[in-house]
């Protein structure tokens, strides 16, 4: 696995193409031709947070989870059930999907987690296909194959006055780029500090590791339910673009998705992760592509990047840094 | 006297799963002491090594540092105490930086206190300093080599075990990390250490231990240990090229 380079490639071209992304984005309404594309954005951001909460456990803390789907769905489902059974605003339904999922990774993680990797792996497997399972049998709270509708878009006010309305794809749009950009940028943070550099201490040496004193068990507890918090906020706002949540919220193409995101991006690699997730989800739809043609595209980019750059976009980079340092030396 | 006694192993068994692999070790390791693990491969030298930072399963036996009995410790509760450990192989994370390794070093430390213990190391070894940015994998066998012990230092132990330090390293590498021991040592720091270059360790140590098959097979001071004829057919391949050990 490709283990995660702490030392970005070309940092004052990186600062550059940061600032100038951040202004398109934020600006991407207001020039944006149709709701269509600005949608298209949206879902491109909560691919980018849900993929960054993957990338977090499998990038950099090394462990393959097959869980973030899981949470994504669980998320989206606890927030949805909060909001229709309970009445909680959307906005303490979102915080609750996110307690409850690091909850419950924290459960899981404290059994999967005793395991080897390969069996860690099996084990998040089967803990999404449970939860899709339960979200289509378990009728009586889920409402089974029927899913829950009508939920309401989430609004920011100030006072009486509504500042941004999730109603229409503008407002939609700005609230989830507002809350994606906080928990990126706290990921970023927390993956920046020494705590972040013990994850990927923890994947690259874990017998090292220990002798620093780091505690594996407890640096990969941290790092899945880091990632499921994540996934579950990520799930539990996309719910309410969807208006409805249903099993399909457990489909495999949100892990496909997620996982292409992070192997081509580079695991371990934080910007080239939120890059690919706006690169994979423009991609198709430029291309307009039929959903079966995506998957075909996609695992041609997948083997092409596998042959070519196995450690995805942002390892190749890196490593290209790394022997051109090596040759100046 | 106790206050001479860094390290006191009674009755020791450990191992791993439910296999112990040493048993009944028994010894007493003096402050600023040098002890050399001898012993063919399987003999337990790393295992003993590991046990006494708690990485492996410890099935009975007591293990007492500077008074106190540390065999329930977590391995960070043991870092903190005073014990240190460089494990087998390279010992840094070559895809991180000079600098992050250095903050790995110091992880258990409060920030303040890390902050201190990596200036500390970069004012003892400049070339850190200069290197501060560089990915560790990137740097020359001896720049690591300096790194890995100023990782080690950060954290001032007073126990340091060394599992195999000369690994795999060039003569003239293997001879400056003999240097570098010696001059741990000279800081007041107890040294246990495994080593497959048997005489090279042998020559800067105060003590030998020779395990076989997990059990104490012979122990007294390296000179003596060194002229032994068992050890001498069964780790040195002969007679040792110096008479007496230059300690």
């Amino acid at each position: 696995m490709a283990a995660a380079s702490m030392n970005s490639p070309w940092p004052p071209l990186r600062r550059l193409g940061l600032s100038a992304c951040a202004v398109i984005l934020f600006t991407l309404p207001l020039w944006s031709p149709s709701d269509y594309i600005t949608g298209i954005a949206t879902l491109a951001i909560f691919f980018a947070v849900a993929s960054t909460g993957l990338n977090v456990v499998y990038g950099y803390a090394g462990l393959l989870s097959f869980a973030q789907v899981g949470f994504w769905g669980l998320g989206a489902y606890v927030s949805a059930l909060l909001v229709t059974d309970h009445g909680f605003s959307p906005w303490t339904a979102i915080g609750c999907a996110g307690a409850v999922c690091v909850f419950t990774s924290l459960a899981g993680g404290l059994a999967a987690l005793r395991v080897s990797r390969d069996a860690f792996v099996v084990i998040t497997l089967s803990f999404s296909l449970l939860l899709q399972l339960l979200a289509r049998s378990w009728t009586s709270l889920t409402r089974g194959a029927m899913g829950i509708p009508g939920l309401p878009s989430p609004q920011v006010r100030l006072g009486d006055a509504i500042l941004l309305d999730g109603n229409t794809a503008s407002g939609f749009y700005w609230i989830a780029l507002g809350c994606g950009a906080l928990v990126v940028a706290a990921t970023w943070w927390l993956l920046r500090s020494r705590v972040g550099r013990a994850f990927v201490a923890v994947n690259l040496d874990e017998n090292l590791a220990r002798s620093q004193g780091i505690s594996v068990f407890l640096h990969q507890l941290s790092a899945f339910a880091l990632s499921a918090l994540i996934g579950g906020l990520a799930g539990a706002l996309y719910v309410f673009k969807l208006g409805i949540v249903d099993p399909g919220i457990f489909d495999i193409y949100y892990a496909q998705m997620m996982l292409i995101i992070v192997i081509v991006g580079g695991a371990g690699h934080f910007w080239f992760v939120l890059l690919m997730s706006f690169v994979f989800t423009a991609l198709p739809e430029l291309l307009r592509l039929a959903p079966e043609l995506r998957m075909i595209l996609f695992g041609l980019v997948l083997i092409i990047t596998i042959q070519f750059m196995p450690q995805g976009l942002g390892g190749y980079l890196a490593d290209r840094r790394n022997r051109m340092l090596r040759r100046t030396e | 006297m106790a206050s001479d006694i860094a390290l006191e192993i009674s009755d020791w068994s450990v191992g791993y799963l439910d296999h112990p692999i040493v048993r009944d070790f028994s010894a007493i390791f003096a402050i600023g002491s040098v002890t050399s693990l001898i012993g063919g491969n399987g003999a337990g030298k790393s295992t003993l090594l590991k046990s006494i930072f708690g990485l492996n399963k410890h099935f009975s036996g007591k293990l007492v540092f500077e008074g106190k009995a540390v065999e329930g410790l977590s391995s960070a509760a043991r870092l903190r105490s005073g014990i240190g450990i460089v494990p087998q192989g390279r010992c840094n994370f070559p895809q991180m930086s000079v600098h992050e390794n250095l903050e790995m070093g110091a992880y258990l430390l409060p920030r303040a206190k890390a902050s201190a213990a990596i200036e500390s190391v970069t004012e003892l070894f400049p070339m850190l300093r200069r290197k501060w940015r560089q990915l560790a994998g990137n740097l020359s066998g001896g720049e690591q080599q300096i790194l890995e012990t100023a990782m080690v230092l950060e954290n001032s132990p007073r126990l340091l075990l060394l599992d195999e330090p000369s690994l795999g390293l060039s003569p003239r590498m293997q001879a400056e990390v003999f240097e570098t021991v010696n001059s741990i040592r000279g800081k007041g720091v107890t040294v246990i250490m495994a080593e497959q270059n048997v005489f090279g360790s042998l020559m800067i140590s105060d003590r030998a231990i020779v395990l076989e098959l997990g059990r104490k097979f012979a122990d007294g001071p390296a000179r003596d240990v060194m002229h032994d004829p068992r050890i001498k057919a069964a780790f040195l391949g002969g007679e040792p090229v110096v008479e007496t050990a230059d300690i």
